[in-house]
C-alpha cells in the first residue's frame, strides 16, 4: 500500500462530494441501521477499549467497530482529539511503539486515574439507562391519574 | 487533570520552546493519522475494494483531517498555552518588579545624594541648618518692607575658610529670613546689609546702622553651636556660639 497523502485536500464528509467509495459505504449502511454515538459516551468507549491493554488510535476505532458489530457510527478522526484530551487529563499515557504491521505507531495506555474515570462514567451511564428505562416502561395512563 | 499530568506538561513546556513543542506535536499527530489511514485502507483492501477505493473509504471513515488536526492543536495548545500565559505573566511581573526596584533605588540614591549635597556654604545641606532672621526698621521706628537684605556669612570649617553671600527682601512686617546659611557647628561671622530707597544700613551682630535703616532683632541661629577650641583670629564681630 502506497503511503497515503494525508496533507492533501481534506474530504468534507457526506454530501455532494461523496465519492464512489462513499456511495458504497452508504449502501452498506442502509442494510444496517447505525446509531449515532450519544454525546459524551466516546470517552467512555475509548477508556473501555484500553482496559485490555495499550492500543493505538486505529486499534481503538477497530475495537469499537468490531465490538458493536459496526452498529455505532464514529467518525474515526474524532478519536484523536478525544485521546489527546484524555491524555491531558491524565487518564491515558502514550508512547511510540511498533504496530503489528511493523510500523511506528503511538500506543495509548490507561492510567489509574483513567480506570477511576471509566468507573465513574460507567456508573453515570447505567444510571442514565436506568432512568430512561423507567420512563419508557412507565404506564402513561397511571401517570395521568 | 491530575498533578502528574500537569507536571509533565510543565516539563514539556520547560524542556522545549512552545513553537518547537507545537511543531513536534503536529508532526507526531500527522504520523498518527497517516498510520491510521494506512491501516484502515489496508483493511478495506482486504475486504475486496480497489486501492483507490480503499484509500477513499479510509478517508471517508476518518473524516476531515484538517479539522482533526485543528482540534488536536487546540487540545495541545490549551495545555501549553496555560504555561505560556503563566510564563508571560511572570515575565511581565518580573520586568515590573525590576523597574520598580530600579526606580526605588534611584529614589534612594537621590535621597542619599540630597543628604550629601553641599550647600552654598560648602557644608552639606543636612548639617547646614543655621538660619538668619531679622527685622529692618526705618528711622521712624516702623518696619521697612521690600528692603533688600544682603547677608555675608563667613565660616571656618576645619582647615579652611568659606565665605558666601545671600540676598533676600523683607516682608511687609519688615522681617527677613535666610535659611540654612551655615553650619552652627563651626565658627562663623555674619554681616548683614539692608538697602531701601537709597538708604543703606550695615550691621554686624546687631550693630546700629550709621544712617537710614536699622537692622534690629538680628537673631542668632536656631541651633547654638558648641564652643570651639583653637579659634583663629578673626574680626571682633564674628559670631561664635556661647
Amino acid at each position: 500500500m502506497a503511503c497515503i497523502d494525508i496533507l492533501g485536500e481534506p474530504l468534507k464528509g457526506r454530501g455532494p462530494r461523496v465519492s464512489e467509495a462513499g456511495k458504497l459505504m452508504a449502501k452498506k449502511a442502509k442494510t444496517k441501521r447505525k446509531a449515532d454515538l450519544l454525546q459524551g459516551t466516546l470517552d467512555m468507549l475509548i477508556l473501555k477499549s484500553l482496559v485490555a491493554g495499550a492500543q493505538h488510535g486505529y486499534g481503538v476505532a477497530k475495537w469499537i467497530q468490531e465490538t458493536t458489530s459496526d452498529s455505532l457510527t464514529i467518525e474515526e478522526g474524532s478519536l484523536y482529539p478525544a485521546l489527546h484530551r484524555m491524555q491531558k487529563h491524565g487518564w491515558l499515557t502514550s508512547e511510540w511503539g511498533v504496530s503489528d504491521s511493523n510500523r511506528k505507531a503511538r500506543f495509548y495506555r490507561l492510567t489509574r486515574s483513567g480506570r477511576a474515570q471509566l468507573k465513574k462514567e460507567v456508573h453515570a451511564w447505567e444510571q442514565l439507562v436506568s432512568a430512561i428505562g423507567m420512563v419508557l416502561n412507565s404506564n402513561i395512563a397511571e401517570a395521568k391519574q | 487533570m491530575n498533578l502528574l499530568a500537569k507536571l509533565k506538561e510543565l516539563s514539556d513546556y520547560v524542556n522545549t520552546p512552545l513553537l518547537v513543542n507545537a511543531e513536534q506535536a503536529r508532526n507526531e499527530l500527522k504520523d498518527e493519522i497517516e498510520f491510521h489511514l494506512e491501516s484502515s485502507a489496508k483493511d478495506q483492501l482486504r475486504s475486496g475494494l480497489s486501492v483507490d477505493e480503499s484509500v477513499q473509504v479510509a478517508k471517508e471513515r476518518f473524516g476531515d483531517v484538517s479539522a482533526v488536526v485543528r482540534e488536536c492543536d487546540q487540545v495541545f495548545g490549551s495545555g501549553l498555552m496555560f504555561w505560556h500565559r503563566l510564563h508571560q505573566c511572570i515575565t511581565v511581573a518580573l520586568v515590573a518588579a525590576v523597574g520598580w526596584l530600579g526606580w526605588y533605588v534611584m529614589g534612594l540614591q537621590e535621597k542619599f545624594a540630597d543628604t550629601n549635597l553641599v550647600a552654598a556654604t560648602g557644608y552639606s545641606i543636612r548639617s547646614t541648618d543655621g538660619d538668619l532672621r531679622g527685622d529692618v526698621i526705618g528711622e521712624d521706628g516702623r518696619p521697612v518692607s521690600s528692603a533688600h537684605v544682603l547677608a555675608v556669612v563667613k565660616s571656618w570649617p576645619p582647615n579652611g575658610y568659606r565665605q558666601q553671600s545671600y540676598m533676600t527682601t523683607t516682608g511687609k512686617d519688615g522681617t527677613f529670613e535666610i535659611r540654612d546659611v551655615y553650619s552652627p557647628n563651626h565658627d562663623y561671622e555674619v554681616q548683614v546689609s539692608a538697602i531701601q530707597n537709597g538708604c543703606e544700613s550695615h550691621c554686624k551682630c546687631g550693630d546700629r546702622a550709621r544712617s537710614g535703616l536699622t537692622i534690629s532683632k538680628f537673631h542668632s541661629p536656631v541651633k547654638q553651636p558648641a564652643p570651639q577650641q583653637n579659634k583663629r583670629p578673626r574680626s571682633k564681630t564674628r559670631w561664635t556660639s556661647k
